[in-house]
Protein backbone atom coordinates (compact mmCIF):
# COMPACT_ATOMS: atom_id res chain seq x y z
CA UNK A 1 0.00 0.00 0.00
CA UNK A 2 3.08 2.21 0.99
CA UNK A 3 4.28 1.42 -2.45
CA UNK A 4 1.04 2.07 -4.09
CA UNK A 5 1.40 5.50 -2.94
CA UNK A 6 4.56 6.08 -3.15
CA UNK A 7 4.29 5.50 -6.57
CA UNK A 8 1.30 7.57 -7.02
CA UNK A 9 3.11 10.57 -5.25
CA UNK A 10 6.12 9.77 -7.74
CA UNK A 11 4.26 9.56 -11.23
CA UNK A 12 2.17 12.47 -9.64
CA UNK A 13 5.14 14.57 -9.93
CA UNK A 14 6.50 13.36 -12.86
CA UNK A 15 3.44 14.34 -14.68
CA UNK A 16 2.97 18.22 -12.87
CA UNK A 17 6.88 18.51 -13.64
CA UNK A 18 6.42 17.32 -17.05
CA UNK A 19 3.50 20.13 -16.78
CA UNK A 20 5.15 22.85 -15.38
CA UNK A 21 7.79 22.55 -18.08
CA UNK A 22 5.16 22.37 -20.78
CA UNK A 23 3.36 25.90 -19.16
CA UNK A 24 6.93 27.46 -18.95
CA UNK A 25 7.20 26.31 -22.56
CA UNK A 26 3.89 27.38 -23.60
CA UNK A 27 4.00 30.37 -21.59
CA UNK A 28 7.31 31.49 -22.63
CA UNK A 29 6.35 31.31 -26.75
CA UNK A 30 2.89 33.05 -25.83
CA UNK A 31 4.98 36.04 -23.98
CA UNK A 32 7.34 36.22 -26.61
CA UNK A 33 4.86 36.21 -29.50
CA UNK A 34 2.94 38.53 -27.49
CA UNK A 35 6.07 40.82 -27.40
CA UNK A 36 6.51 40.58 -31.47
CA UNK A 37 3.22 41.31 -31.83
CA UNK A 38 3.44 44.67 -29.93
CA UNK A 39 6.18 45.95 -31.37
CA UNK A 40 4.95 44.92 -34.91
CA UNK A 41 2.06 47.09 -34.28
CA UNK A 42 4.67 49.76 -32.88
CA UNK A 43 6.24 49.94 -35.95
CA UNK A 44 3.10 49.87 -37.82
CA UNK A 45 1.48 52.17 -35.90
CA UNK A 46 4.73 54.98 -36.55
CA UNK A 47 4.67 54.09 -40.14
CA UNK A 48 1.77 55.15 -40.51
CA UNK A 49 1.82 58.04 -38.70
CA UNK A 50 5.04 58.92 -41.08
CA UNK A 51 2.96 57.86 -44.19
CA UNK A 52 -0.66 58.27 -43.61
CA UNK A 53 -1.49 61.88 -43.63
CA UNK A 54 -4.43 62.41 -41.69
CA UNK A 55 -4.70 65.67 -43.80
CA UNK A 56 -4.76 63.98 -46.71
CA UNK A 57 -7.34 61.13 -44.99
CA UNK A 58 -9.75 64.25 -44.87
CA UNK A 59 -9.35 65.82 -47.70
CA UNK A 60 -9.75 62.75 -50.00
CA UNK A 61 -13.36 62.39 -48.13
CA UNK A 62 -14.53 65.90 -48.82
CA UNK A 63 -16.20 67.26 -51.73
CA UNK A 64 -12.81 68.37 -52.69
CA UNK A 65 -12.11 65.26 -53.79
CA UNK A 66 -13.51 65.26 -57.83
CA UNK A 67 -13.11 63.14 -60.36
CA UNK A 68 -11.74 65.32 -63.38
CA UNK A 69 -11.00 64.99 -67.00
CA UNK A 70 -7.50 64.38 -67.32
CA UNK A 71 -5.03 63.62 -70.40
CA UNK A 72 -2.73 60.71 -69.16
CA UNK A 73 0.03 59.44 -71.42
CA UNK A 74 2.14 56.60 -70.14
CA UNK A 75 2.12 57.79 -66.62
CA UNK A 76 2.58 61.11 -66.87
CA UNK A 77 -0.44 63.68 -66.47
CA UNK A 78 -0.43 67.47 -67.45
CA UNK A 79 -2.17 70.20 -65.14
CA UNK A 80 -1.90 73.78 -66.78
CA UNK A 81 -1.66 76.25 -63.88
CA UNK A 82 -4.14 79.41 -64.93
CA UNK A 83 -3.13 82.76 -66.03
CA UNK A 84 -4.44 83.92 -62.33
CA UNK A 85 -3.80 81.61 -59.29
CA UNK A 86 -5.20 83.33 -56.53
CA UNK A 87 -7.93 82.80 -53.99
CA UNK A 88 -8.58 86.38 -53.92
CA UNK A 89 -8.90 87.41 -57.45
CA UNK A 90 -9.89 83.92 -59.08
CA UNK A 91 -11.06 81.71 -56.68
CA UNK A 92 -13.30 79.26 -59.03
CA UNK A 93 -10.85 78.75 -61.11
CA UNK A 94 -8.15 78.19 -58.63
CA UNK A 95 -10.07 75.53 -57.21
CA UNK A 96 -10.84 73.38 -60.10
CA UNK A 97 -6.83 73.24 -60.71
CA UNK A 98 -6.37 72.20 -57.11
CA UNK A 99 -8.94 69.47 -57.10
CA UNK A 100 -7.16 68.62 -60.29
CA UNK A 101 -3.94 68.47 -58.83
CA UNK A 102 -5.41 66.37 -55.83
CA UNK A 103 -7.38 63.87 -58.20
CA UNK A 104 -4.21 63.09 -60.38
CA UNK A 105 -1.48 62.84 -57.42
CA UNK A 106 -3.87 60.27 -56.21
CA UNK A 107 -4.61 58.11 -59.14
CA UNK A 108 -2.83 55.29 -59.48
CA UNK A 109 -2.51 55.26 -62.77
CA UNK A 110 0.35 58.31 -62.40
CA UNK A 111 3.70 58.68 -61.64
CA UNK A 112 4.75 61.85 -63.11
CA UNK A 113 2.65 65.05 -62.39
CA UNK A 114 3.64 68.02 -64.82
CA UNK A 115 3.19 71.60 -63.46
CA UNK A 116 2.92 74.29 -66.34
CA UNK A 117 3.30 78.16 -65.30
CA UNK A 118 3.95 79.41 -68.29
CA UNK A 119 0.71 81.10 -68.74
CA UNK A 120 0.35 82.27 -65.19
CA UNK A 121 0.62 86.01 -64.75
CA UNK A 122 -0.62 86.30 -61.15
CA UNK A 123 0.27 83.86 -58.48
CA UNK A 124 -0.85 84.14 -55.21
CA UNK A 125 0.92 82.22 -51.94
CA UNK A 126 -2.47 81.41 -51.20
CA UNK A 127 -2.20 79.19 -54.19
CA UNK A 128 0.74 77.84 -54.17
CA UNK A 129 1.04 76.62 -50.95
CA UNK A 130 -2.34 74.52 -51.00
CA UNK A 131 -0.76 73.41 -54.47
CA UNK A 132 2.33 72.32 -52.18
CA UNK A 133 0.72 71.08 -49.02
CA UNK A 134 -1.24 68.46 -51.72
CA UNK A 135 1.93 67.45 -53.75
CA UNK A 136 4.14 67.23 -50.42
CA UNK A 137 1.81 64.64 -48.88
CA UNK A 138 1.03 62.56 -51.85
CA UNK A 139 4.84 62.48 -52.74
CA UNK A 140 5.15 61.38 -48.96
CA UNK A 141 2.21 58.44 -49.03
CA UNK A 142 3.36 57.20 -52.55
CA UNK A 143 6.96 57.21 -50.89
CA UNK A 144 5.99 54.95 -48.25
CA UNK A 145 4.03 52.60 -50.72
CA UNK A 146 7.17 52.04 -52.29
CA UNK A 147 5.97 53.98 -55.30
CA UNK A 148 7.34 57.36 -56.88
CA UNK A 149 5.60 60.61 -58.04
CA UNK A 150 7.64 62.69 -60.11
CA UNK A 151 7.04 66.32 -59.97
CA UNK A 152 8.31 68.40 -63.03
CA UNK A 153 7.27 71.51 -64.26
CA UNK A 154 7.54 74.74 -66.01
CA UNK A 155 8.31 78.15 -64.72
CA UNK A 156 6.55 81.38 -65.66
CA UNK A 157 8.68 84.08 -67.37
CA UNK A 158 7.21 86.30 -65.07
CA UNK A 159 9.81 87.27 -62.41
CA UNK A 160 7.91 87.90 -59.46
CA UNK A 161 6.00 84.29 -60.09
CA UNK A 162 9.56 82.39 -60.81
CA UNK A 163 10.59 84.13 -57.11
CA UNK A 164 7.58 82.88 -55.23
CA UNK A 165 7.77 79.53 -56.60
CA UNK A 166 11.38 79.11 -55.74
CA UNK A 167 11.52 80.57 -52.38
CA UNK A 168 8.09 80.10 -50.83
CA UNK A 169 6.44 77.98 -53.76
CA UNK A 170 6.90 73.84 -54.88
CA UNK A 171 10.93 74.43 -55.45
CA UNK A 172 11.18 75.47 -52.16
CA UNK A 173 9.25 72.90 -50.61
CA UNK A 174 10.69 70.08 -53.03
CA UNK A 175 14.17 70.72 -51.82
CA UNK A 176 14.88 71.73 -55.13
CA UNK A 177 16.16 75.25 -54.19
CA UNK A 178 19.74 74.48 -52.11
CA UNK A 179 21.47 76.71 -54.24
CA UNK A 180 19.36 79.77 -54.94
CA UNK A 181 19.64 82.15 -52.14
CA UNK A 182 17.37 84.70 -51.08
CA UNK A 183 17.96 88.44 -52.16
CA UNK A 184 17.41 91.19 -49.99
CA UNK A 185 14.52 92.49 -52.05
CA UNK A 186 12.51 88.49 -50.74
CA UNK A 187 11.46 87.61 -47.32
CA UNK A 188 9.95 84.52 -47.05
CA UNK A 189 7.96 83.26 -43.84
CA UNK A 190 8.19 79.54 -43.93
CA UNK A 191 5.39 77.38 -43.28
CA UNK A 192 4.04 77.86 -40.07
CA UNK A 193 1.67 74.97 -38.82
CA UNK A 194 1.16 72.96 -35.78
CA UNK A 195 1.12 69.35 -37.60
CA UNK A 196 4.01 66.98 -37.32
CA UNK A 197 3.66 65.83 -40.91
CA UNK A 198 4.84 68.71 -42.64
CA UNK A 199 7.61 69.29 -39.95
CA UNK A 200 10.37 69.77 -42.74
CA UNK A 201 8.44 72.61 -44.81
CA UNK A 202 8.68 74.63 -42.19
CA UNK A 203 8.20 74.73 -38.48
CA UNK A 204 5.58 73.00 -36.01
CA UNK A 205 4.06 75.76 -33.49
CA UNK A 206 1.12 74.35 -31.86
CA UNK A 207 -0.13 77.57 -30.09
CA UNK A 208 -1.62 80.32 -31.67
CA UNK A 209 -0.18 82.98 -29.94
CA UNK A 210 3.54 81.73 -30.65
CA UNK A 211 2.15 81.99 -34.57
CA UNK A 212 1.08 85.35 -34.32
CA UNK A 213 4.20 86.20 -32.50
CA UNK A 214 6.53 85.00 -35.36
CA UNK A 215 4.47 86.41 -38.15
CA UNK A 216 4.54 89.74 -36.01
CA UNK A 217 8.31 89.83 -36.37
CA UNK A 218 8.40 88.46 -39.72
CA UNK A 219 6.20 92.14 -40.80
CA UNK A 220 8.61 93.91 -39.09
CA UNK A 221 11.60 92.55 -41.13
CA UNK A 222 9.67 93.45 -44.29
CA UNK A 223 8.63 96.91 -42.67
CA UNK A 224 11.90 97.03 -42.16
CA UNK A 225 13.19 97.12 -46.08
CA UNK A 226 11.06 100.80 -46.21
CA UNK A 227 12.86 102.04 -43.92
CA UNK A 228 10.21 101.94 -40.99
CA UNK A 229 10.26 100.18 -37.80
CA UNK A 230 7.21 98.95 -35.79
CA UNK A 231 6.17 101.04 -33.25
CA UNK A 232 4.13 99.67 -30.16
CA UNK A 233 1.01 100.47 -31.54
CA UNK A 234 1.55 98.48 -34.89
CA UNK A 235 2.64 95.78 -32.81
CA UNK A 236 -0.23 95.85 -30.52
CA UNK A 237 -2.68 96.28 -34.07
CA UNK A 238 -1.02 93.23 -35.55
CA UNK A 239 -0.85 90.75 -32.37
CA UNK A 240 -4.67 91.21 -31.72
CA UNK A 241 -5.50 90.63 -35.29
CA UNK A 242 -3.60 87.68 -36.28
CA UNK A 243 -3.35 86.09 -32.69
CA UNK A 244 -7.23 86.06 -33.09
CA UNK A 245 -7.59 84.86 -36.40
CA UNK A 246 -5.04 81.96 -35.93
CA UNK A 247 -7.07 81.20 -32.66
CA UNK A 248 -10.63 81.07 -34.62
CA UNK A 249 -8.87 78.56 -37.04
CA UNK A 250 -8.05 76.95 -33.97
CA UNK A 251 -11.48 76.67 -32.17
CA UNK A 252 -13.28 76.24 -35.05
CA UNK A 253 -12.51 73.79 -37.36
CA UNK A 254 -14.10 70.79 -35.54
CA UNK A 255 -12.22 67.41 -35.29
CA UNK A 256 -9.62 67.10 -37.99
CA UNK A 257 -8.37 70.56 -37.42
CA UNK A 258 -5.33 71.52 -38.57
CA UNK A 259 -3.76 75.22 -39.72
CA UNK A 260 -0.90 76.46 -41.23
CA UNK A 261 0.09 80.28 -42.12
CA UNK A 262 2.97 81.53 -44.82
CA UNK A 263 3.84 84.69 -46.07
CA UNK A 264 6.04 86.18 -48.72
CA UNK A 265 7.21 90.06 -49.27
CA UNK A 266 9.08 90.86 -52.17
CA UNK A 267 9.96 94.92 -53.09
CA UNK A 268 9.30 95.76 -56.99
CA UNK A 269 12.21 96.98 -58.47
CA UNK A 270 10.85 99.72 -60.03
CA UNK A 271 8.63 101.66 -57.63
CA UNK A 272 10.69 100.37 -54.61
CA UNK A 273 7.11 99.10 -53.01
CA UNK A 274 6.90 96.02 -50.72
CA UNK A 275 4.20 93.36 -51.81
CA UNK A 276 3.38 91.58 -48.54
CA UNK A 277 1.19 88.83 -48.63
CA UNK A 278 0.06 86.33 -45.95
CA UNK A 279 -2.39 83.57 -45.85
CA UNK A 280 -3.64 81.73 -42.64
CA UNK A 281 -5.74 78.72 -43.56
CA UNK A 282 -7.26 75.98 -41.70
CA UNK A 283 -8.85 72.46 -42.98
CA UNK A 284 -11.13 70.76 -41.23
CA UNK A 285 -15.16 71.77 -40.76
CA UNK A 286 -16.35 75.53 -43.22
CA UNK A 287 -17.95 78.38 -41.33
CA UNK A 288 -21.04 77.48 -42.54
CA UNK A 289 -21.04 73.69 -41.54
CA UNK A 290 -20.14 74.98 -37.57
CA UNK A 291 -23.54 76.61 -37.75
CA UNK A 292 -25.70 74.34 -39.95
CA UNK A 293 -24.56 70.82 -38.33
CA UNK A 294 -22.62 71.68 -35.21
CA UNK A 295 -24.90 72.06 -31.71
CA UNK A 296 -25.56 76.06 -31.57
CA UNK A 297 -27.65 77.88 -29.72
CA UNK A 298 -31.40 78.08 -30.13
CA UNK A 299 -31.51 81.61 -30.61
CA UNK A 300 -28.86 82.10 -33.16
CA UNK A 301 -30.21 79.34 -35.33
CA UNK A 302 -33.57 80.93 -35.31
CA UNK A 303 -31.23 84.42 -35.86
CA UNK A 304 -29.94 82.92 -38.96
CA UNK A 305 -32.52 81.44 -40.12
CA UNK A 306 -34.85 84.49 -40.21
CA UNK A 307 -31.94 86.47 -41.72
CA UNK A 308 -31.86 84.18 -44.54
CA UNK A 309 -35.51 83.92 -45.20
CA UNK A 310 -35.88 87.57 -45.43
CA UNK A 311 -33.77 87.48 -48.41
CA UNK A 312 -35.30 84.31 -49.87
CA UNK A 313 -36.66 86.34 -52.48
CA UNK A 314 -33.25 87.92 -53.73
CA UNK A 315 -31.92 84.30 -53.79
CA UNK A 316 -32.06 83.66 -57.20
CA UNK A 317 -30.73 86.96 -58.42
CA UNK A 318 -27.50 87.68 -56.53
CA UNK A 319 -26.85 84.00 -57.21
CA UNK A 320 -26.18 83.08 -53.44
CA UNK A 321 -27.52 80.64 -50.99
CA UNK A 322 -28.27 79.97 -47.30
CA UNK A 323 -24.26 78.85 -47.27
CA UNK A 324 -23.67 81.98 -48.51
CA UNK A 325 -25.19 84.23 -46.41
CA UNK A 326 -24.54 82.17 -43.22
CA UNK A 327 -20.67 82.88 -43.46
CA UNK A 328 -21.28 86.49 -44.23
CA UNK A 329 -23.53 86.66 -41.09
CA UNK A 330 -20.70 84.56 -38.80
CA UNK A 331 -18.09 87.66 -39.56
CA UNK A 332 -20.42 89.58 -37.78
CA UNK A 333 -19.48 91.42 -34.23
CA UNK A 334 -20.72 88.73 -31.52
CA UNK A 335 -21.76 86.09 -34.08
CA UNK A 336 -19.79 83.13 -32.81
CA UNK A 337 -21.75 79.10 -33.32
CA UNK A 338 -20.11 78.71 -29.75
CA UNK A 339 -22.17 81.45 -28.94
CA UNK A 340 -24.18 80.08 -25.68
CA UNK A 341 -26.77 82.48 -23.80
CA UNK A 342 -25.63 81.04 -20.36
CA UNK A 343 -22.01 80.21 -20.09
CA UNK A 344 -20.56 82.13 -23.04
CA UNK A 345 -22.21 85.37 -24.31
CA UNK A 346 -19.25 86.82 -24.88
CA UNK A 347 -18.03 85.23 -28.01
CA UNK A 348 -17.72 86.33 -31.80
CA UNK A 349 -15.18 88.65 -31.44
CA UNK A 350 -12.39 87.37 -33.76
CA UNK A 351 -13.12 87.88 -36.97
CA UNK A 352 -13.76 90.96 -36.50
CA UNK A 353 -10.89 92.53 -35.43
CA UNK A 354 -8.55 91.08 -38.61
CA UNK A 355 -11.14 93.00 -40.49
CA UNK A 356 -11.32 96.14 -38.28
CA UNK A 357 -7.59 96.23 -38.50
CA UNK A 358 -7.05 94.96 -42.02
CA UNK A 359 -8.91 98.00 -43.41
CA UNK A 360 -5.75 100.18 -42.14
CA UNK A 361 -3.42 98.47 -43.59
CA UNK A 362 -1.18 100.08 -46.47
CA UNK A 363 -1.58 100.96 -49.87
CA UNK A 364 0.59 102.16 -52.96
CA UNK A 365 0.32 105.87 -54.08
CA UNK A 366 1.34 105.08 -57.78
CA UNK A 367 2.33 108.18 -59.73
CA UNK A 368 -0.72 108.11 -61.82
CA UNK A 369 -2.56 109.64 -58.50
CA UNK A 370 -3.89 105.24 -58.60
CA UNK A 371 -3.26 103.45 -55.90
CA UNK A 372 -3.15 100.24 -55.01
CA UNK A 373 -5.60 98.89 -52.64
CA UNK A 374 -5.01 95.92 -50.33
CA UNK A 375 -7.32 93.35 -50.51
CA UNK A 376 -8.72 90.24 -48.35
CA UNK A 377 -10.69 87.01 -49.31
CA UNK A 378 -12.19 84.51 -46.72
CA UNK A 379 -13.16 81.49 -49.00
CA UNK A 380 -15.05 78.49 -46.78
CA UNK A 381 -16.67 76.09 -48.02
CA UNK A 382 -18.86 77.46 -51.44
CA UNK A 383 -18.17 80.28 -50.48
CA UNK A 384 -15.95 83.57 -51.03
CA UNK A 385 -16.01 86.83 -49.26
CA UNK A 386 -14.38 89.75 -50.81
CA UNK A 387 -13.03 92.90 -49.25
CA UNK A 388 -11.42 95.63 -50.62
CA UNK A 389 -11.88 99.65 -50.21
CA UNK A 390 -15.61 99.76 -51.42
CA UNK A 391 -17.10 98.53 -47.96
CA UNK A 392 -15.73 98.77 -44.85
CA UNK A 393 -16.62 97.59 -41.37
CA UNK A 394 -19.00 100.15 -39.59
CA UNK A 395 -20.09 100.85 -35.88
CA UNK A 396 -23.86 100.41 -35.96
CA UNK A 397 -26.20 101.26 -32.58
CA UNK A 398 -28.31 98.04 -31.71
CA UNK A 399 -30.81 98.96 -28.89
CA UNK A 400 -28.58 101.32 -27.66
CA UNK A 401 -25.58 99.32 -27.60
CA UNK A 402 -22.51 99.33 -30.26
CA UNK A 403 -21.53 96.47 -32.53
CA UNK A 404 -19.47 96.21 -35.78
CA UNK A 405 -21.25 95.08 -38.70
CA UNK A 406 -20.07 95.17 -42.20
CA UNK A 407 -23.00 93.82 -45.04
CA UNK A 408 -21.46 95.04 -48.11
CA UNK A 409 -24.31 97.12 -49.40
CA UNK A 410 -24.76 100.96 -49.26
CA UNK A 411 -27.14 100.66 -46.47
CA UNK A 412 -24.64 98.29 -44.17
CA UNK A 413 -27.78 96.52 -43.31
CA UNK A 414 -27.39 92.78 -43.34
CA UNK A 415 -31.08 92.34 -44.31
CA UNK A 416 -30.39 93.99 -47.58
CA UNK A 417 -28.32 91.67 -49.82
CA UNK A 418 -25.17 91.94 -50.19
CA UNK A 419 -23.22 93.03 -53.92
CA UNK A 420 -22.61 90.02 -55.50
CA UNK A 421 -19.53 91.26 -56.22
CA UNK A 422 -17.96 90.90 -52.85
CA UNK A 423 -20.29 87.91 -51.55
CA UNK A 424 -20.23 84.62 -54.14
CA UNK A 425 -21.27 81.61 -54.39
CA UNK A 426 -18.87 79.53 -55.84
CA UNK A 427 -18.79 76.45 -57.35
CA UNK A 428 -16.03 74.59 -56.56
CA UNK A 429 -15.58 73.51 -52.92
CA UNK A 430 -12.77 74.38 -50.37
CA UNK A 431 -12.50 72.20 -47.53
CA UNK A 432 -12.04 74.62 -44.46
CA UNK A 433 -11.46 78.20 -44.19
CA UNK A 434 -8.25 80.20 -46.43
CA UNK A 435 -7.55 83.69 -45.85
CA UNK A 436 -5.64 85.70 -47.85
CA UNK A 437 -4.60 88.98 -47.52
CA UNK A 438 -2.33 91.07 -49.82
CA UNK A 439 -0.88 94.56 -48.84
CA UNK A 440 1.25 96.95 -49.78
CA UNK A 441 4.39 98.08 -47.75
CA UNK A 442 5.03 101.71 -49.75
CA UNK A 443 7.42 104.25 -48.12
CA UNK A 444 5.74 107.18 -49.41
CA UNK A 445 2.22 106.14 -48.30
CA UNK A 446 3.45 105.52 -44.53
CA UNK A 447 5.49 108.57 -44.86
CA UNK A 448 2.35 110.29 -45.17
CA UNK A 449 0.08 108.28 -42.77
CA UNK A 450 2.40 109.46 -40.28
CA UNK A 451 2.33 113.23 -41.16
CA UNK A 452 -1.24 112.44 -41.40
CA UNK A 453 -4.28 111.97 -38.40
CA UNK A 454 -2.69 110.03 -35.95
CA UNK A 455 -5.58 107.86 -34.91
CA UNK A 456 -4.79 106.19 -38.24
CA UNK A 457 -0.81 105.49 -37.88
CA UNK A 458 -0.34 101.75 -37.91
CA UNK A 459 3.74 102.15 -38.07
CA UNK B 1 -8.85 90.90 2.60
CA UNK B 2 -6.45 88.30 1.50
CA UNK B 3 -4.65 88.97 -1.74
CA UNK B 4 -3.35 86.51 -4.35
CA UNK B 5 -1.07 86.99 -7.39
CA UNK B 6 -1.77 85.55 -11.07
CA UNK B 7 1.46 85.60 -13.18
CA UNK B 8 -0.29 85.73 -16.49
CA UNK B 9 2.97 85.09 -18.15
CA UNK B 10 2.40 81.33 -17.16
CA UNK B 11 -0.46 81.28 -19.48
CA UNK B 12 1.06 82.08 -22.77
CA UNK B 13 1.96 79.71 -25.43
CA UNK B 14 5.67 78.62 -25.74
CA UNK B 15 7.79 80.96 -27.79
CA UNK B 16 4.73 83.26 -27.64
CA UNK B 17 4.43 87.23 -26.66
CA UNK B 18 0.89 87.50 -26.98
CA UNK B 19 -2.40 86.22 -24.97
CA UNK B 20 -4.84 84.70 -27.42
CA UNK B 21 -6.96 81.51 -27.62
CA UNK B 22 -9.86 80.93 -25.69
CA UNK B 23 -8.26 77.21 -24.52
CA UNK B 24 -5.22 79.25 -22.84
CA UNK B 25 -7.53 81.91 -20.69
CA UNK B 26 -10.10 78.46 -19.71
CA UNK B 27 -6.82 76.88 -18.48
CA UNK B 28 -5.46 80.24 -16.61
CA UNK B 29 -9.30 80.91 -15.36
CA UNK B 30 -9.17 77.05 -13.73
CA UNK B 31 -5.68 76.98 -12.37
CA UNK B 32 -6.07 80.56 -10.60
CA UNK B 33 -9.99 79.12 -9.55
CA UNK B 34 -11.29 82.08 -10.15
CA UNK B 35 -14.81 80.94 -9.99
CA UNK B 36 -14.17 80.16 -6.06
CA UNK B 37 -12.65 83.47 -5.97
CA UNK B 38 -14.94 85.52 -7.22
CA UNK B 39 -17.16 85.00 -4.43
CA UNK B 40 -15.25 85.37 -1.74
CA UNK B 41 -12.99 88.22 -0.19
CA UNK B 42 -10.19 88.11 -2.16
CA UNK B 43 -7.94 90.78 -4.30
CA UNK B 44 -6.43 89.87 -7.56
CA UNK B 45 -2.84 91.56 -8.53
CA UNK B 46 -2.23 90.51 -12.43
CA UNK B 47 1.27 90.60 -13.51
CA UNK B 48 1.41 91.25 -17.32
CA UNK B 49 4.65 90.81 -18.37
CA UNK B 50 6.44 93.65 -20.16
CA UNK B 51 7.41 92.49 -23.10
CA UNK B 52 3.71 90.91 -23.94
CA UNK B 53 2.85 92.36 -27.23
CA UNK B 54 -0.81 92.21 -26.80
CA UNK B 55 -3.64 90.77 -24.60
CA UNK B 56 -6.44 89.43 -27.01
CA UNK B 57 -10.16 89.40 -26.33
CA UNK B 58 -9.96 85.80 -26.57
CA UNK B 59 -7.75 84.96 -24.21
CA UNK B 60 -9.06 88.09 -21.41
CA UNK B 61 -12.74 87.13 -22.08
CA UNK B 62 -12.46 83.37 -21.42
CA UNK B 63 -10.44 84.28 -18.27
CA UNK B 64 -12.02 86.76 -17.15
CA UNK B 65 -15.62 87.56 -18.74
CA UNK B 66 -17.65 85.25 -16.53
CA UNK B 67 -16.02 87.62 -13.49
CA UNK B 68 -17.21 90.65 -15.30
CA UNK B 69 -20.55 89.25 -15.69
CA UNK B 70 -20.79 88.17 -12.31
CA UNK B 71 -19.22 91.31 -10.25
CA UNK B 72 -20.27 94.21 -13.06
CA UNK B 73 -17.53 96.33 -14.12
CA UNK B 74 -17.07 98.51 -10.61
CA UNK B 75 -16.61 96.18 -8.40
CA UNK B 76 -14.25 93.80 -11.17
CA UNK B 77 -11.76 96.55 -11.48
CA UNK B 78 -11.84 97.08 -7.42
CA UNK B 79 -10.75 93.29 -7.61
CA UNK B 80 -8.41 92.85 -9.95
CA UNK B 81 -5.57 95.03 -10.52
CA UNK B 82 -3.70 94.64 -13.81
CA UNK B 83 -0.16 95.77 -13.38
CA UNK B 84 1.31 96.60 -16.39
CA UNK B 85 2.54 100.21 -17.72
CA UNK B 86 1.53 99.79 -21.82
CA UNK B 87 -1.65 101.66 -22.80
CA UNK B 88 -2.26 99.12 -25.16
CA UNK B 89 -2.71 96.19 -22.63
CA UNK B 90 -4.75 98.23 -20.71
CA UNK B 91 -6.74 99.08 -23.57
CA UNK B 92 -7.35 95.75 -24.69
CA UNK B 93 -8.57 95.03 -20.49
CA UNK B 94 -11.04 97.95 -20.79
CA UNK B 95 -12.29 96.74 -24.51
CA UNK B 96 -12.68 93.37 -22.58
CA UNK B 97 -14.32 94.16 -19.76
CA UNK B 98 -16.72 96.19 -22.75
CA UNK B 99 -17.28 93.11 -24.81
CA UNK B 100 -17.84 91.30 -22.08
CA UNK B 101 -20.82 92.85 -21.06
CA UNK B 102 -22.81 93.43 -23.97
CA UNK B 103 -25.93 91.19 -24.64
CA UNK B 104 -27.13 92.31 -27.99
CA UNK B 105 -27.02 90.48 -31.61
CA UNK B 106 -26.62 92.21 -34.88
CA UNK B 107 -28.83 89.77 -36.28
CA UNK B 108 -31.78 89.58 -34.24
Amino acid sequence: MRNYRRRRLKRKRYLEGITSEVYRIRNKTKKSEVRKKAKNIKQTTCRKSLVKSQLLGFIKDSEFNKKCRTNIEGGKAYILIPEVFSFIENPDETLRTLQKILFLSLKKGVNELFLDHSRCKVLHICASIITDIILVSAKKQRKHQGKKLVIKGKLSSIQKIREILVVSGIINHLGLNDEVECNNNIKKLDLICGDNYFVRLGRVIKNSGGAATKIIEYFKKCLNTQGFELVREGENYLGEMIGEVIANCEDHSGEYGEWYSIGHYSIDEHNGCGEFTLTILNFGQTIYEGLKYDIISEKLKKDLTEMSNLQRGFLGLGDWNEENLWTLYALQDGVSRKKHEGDYPDRGSGTIKLIHNFQNIGYINNQDNTSEKPLMSITSGNTHILFNDEYSLKTEKIDGEERQVIAFNKENNLKIPPDSKNVKRLQNYFPGTIISMKSFLDREYLESRMGGNDEQKNN
Amino acid sequence: MSKKIIKLGNYRGKGSKIFSGRPDGERARKDSRLDKYDIEDVKFIIEIPEDTISLNSSFFLQMFGKSVRRLGETEFRAKYEFVTEDKFILASIDDGIKRALKTKSVLG
